[in-house]
């Protein structure tokens, strides 16, 4: 994925947040005051409308279970009573917190459980899906994920923005990290959370593996190494602009910080050259109302996101991975700690 | 109580015993005890006496409520637990089936925590190996997996 498309996914979801319902909004009950429909675990998805223009996107988590009709999809998992199950009679669900309302066998286009092979040995067959999330209701973020890249099968229940999916990965979140306290953010899912905050193992513009380097990941989610970091960031004290930002977009550009030191300002250098371009592609008569608009969500994002911030600055500060009088601040022995206790608790 | 396995094999256990499966239990409160035997074609009878053995065994336990059952990790099954779930995976699953069906939520945990076990710390492929599932992804979407995710993959 290159990085380039990354960001314009992260920007564009900022973006559009005002106008149109973002793709991978979890459900929105849990942002506002009605909550009802969360502590329900109703077993359904919310598919924004513009699914359809967006799936480029790297988190690609709904197309499996995307209806045709593009409104209310049932949690599309067979259900015991799928005539095709090989041992219907056997897995009636009876009981468990998450049974009852998986009882739609028409959610899954016919076509795809007919060509299976029915073998009896196979896991997903013998196994009803409530039980599948009972099983997965024990495992790690980790474990969810290899899981998850096995089969289909297990793909289509884990990448999915359902309730119960997104159950299944904060119940592990809350299990097994003792710092994501905070819910995602407004424009992530669990996985997506997760991903960023207790997986990453690896830089993501060099590929290699990476070492945690303190600064604010949450203003344009890109995990870097050290040196990628350098390479493509610019670093400026506040309220100077550096060159290569023109004026006009200056306050336009999401910026992010180092742990410890407040006074610098780090911008990316891809966020940069993404709002020039946007920019330039607009009409006179329109630029004004995108730097206004612009303005307005990277101020809001940094708002919410301060407290993403607080949470990992916490953490680190926590597990003394800070020492200030060290010249670079990624001792390695010390993350190793802090990944171990992050992982495992 | 009496029960009658799938092959028609009867089973006669305490009520005690019996009242451990939520199925059971409603079902003899609705109906009362007879000398009727209790059909159960969903479970076969080595399954059965399986089930009934750890009845047996947890009889005394006090019922589980759904919260503290949500503080338990994974790890925490006693030993005879363990050595109960020292099946083979064929087993393991049919118990599993049947503790949903009887509706055992202590023994659904159970075995549901065992296959998590053997689920944890594996690589997909080992995963796959264990309990013998197919990869069934084309290779262009695997490839998008492999993509999507280079990030968060040790090498």
């Amino acid at each position: 994925m290159p990085i380039s498309r990354k960001l314009t996914r992260l920007f564009s979801k900022l973006q559009k947040q005002k106008t149109e319902p973002r793709k991978l909004r979890i459900d929105t009950s849990r942002s506002s005051s009605d909550s009802s429909d969360f502590s329900e675990q109703s077993f359904y998805i919310k598919t924004p409308n513009n699914i359809t223009s967006n799936n480029t996107t790297p988190y690609n988590i709904t197309p499996y279970n995307l209806s045709p009709n593009n409104t209310l999809t049932p949690f599309s998992i067979t259900t015991p009573n799928d005539t095709l199950s090989p041992q219907p009679s056997l897995s009636r669900p009876l009981s468990g917190t998450l049974t009852g309302t998986l009882t739609n066998p028409l959610s899954r286009p016919l076509s795809r459980p007919l060509s299976r092979p029915l073998s009896t040995s196979d896991i997903k067959f013998i196994i009803p899906p409530e039980i599948f999330i009972e099983i997965c209701l024990h495992l790690a973020p980790q474990d969810l994920y290899s899981l998850s890249t096995v089969c289909k099968y297990f793909r289509n229940i884990l990448w999915s923005t359902s309730t119960a999916t997104q159950t299944i990965w904060e119940k592990s979140r809350i299990k097994y990290s003792n710092y994501l306290k905070l819910p995602p953010p407004f424009d992530m899912s669990e996985q997506e959370y997760i991903w960023l905050t207790l997986l990453p193992k690896n830089c993501h513009f060099c590929s290699k593996p990476y070492k945690q380097y303190l600064y604010d990941i949450w203003p344009s989610r890109i995990v870097a190494c050290e040196s990628c970091f350098r390479k493509n960031t610019i670093q400026t004290i506040k309220d100077d602009r550096p060159r290569c930002i023109p004026r006009e977009i200056f306050s336009c550009i999401p910026y992010t910080r180092f742990f410890y030191y407040e006074i610098f300002v780090i911008y990316w250098i891809p966020d940069i050259e993404l709002a020039k371009e946007e920019y330039n592609s607009l009409d006179k008569s329109e630029r004004e109302e995108w730097i206004k608009e612009r303005r307005e969500q990277v101020k809001k994002a940094k708002d919410v996101l301060s407290l993403y911030f607080q949470q990992d600055y916490q953490e680190v500060y926590k597990c003394g991975v800070f020492n200030p009088r060290r010249n670079n601040n990624t001792p390695e022995k010390s993350f190793k700690s802090y990944h171990r206790i992050t992982n495992f608790q | 109580v009496k029960l009658t396995s799938s092959e028609g094999t009867e089973f006669i256990i305490d009520r005690k015993v019996a009242e451990k499966s939520v199925l059971l239990k409603n079902m003899l409160e609705d109906v009362g005890e007879s000398d009727m035997a209790i059909p159960l074609p969903n479970v076969t009878g080595p399954i059965l006496n399986k089930v009934i053995d750890y009845c047996t065994h947890h009889r005394d336990d006090p019922f589980v409520s759904q919260e503290d059952d949500s503080k338990k990790v994974s790890d925490d099954i006693d030993d005879w637990d363990a050595e109960f779930c020292k099946v083979d995976q064929g087993t393991l699953f049919e118990l599993i089936l049947s503790a949903n069906y009887l509706d055992i939520k202590p023994l659904l945990d159970l075995t549901c925590k065992t296959v998590a076990n053997m689920i944890k710390g594996k690589t997909p492929d080992e995963i796959r190996k264990t309990f013998n599932i197919t990869n069934d992804f084309t290779p262009e979407e695997e490839e998008h997996v492999r993509k999507e995710n280079e990030w968060c993959e040790e090498r």
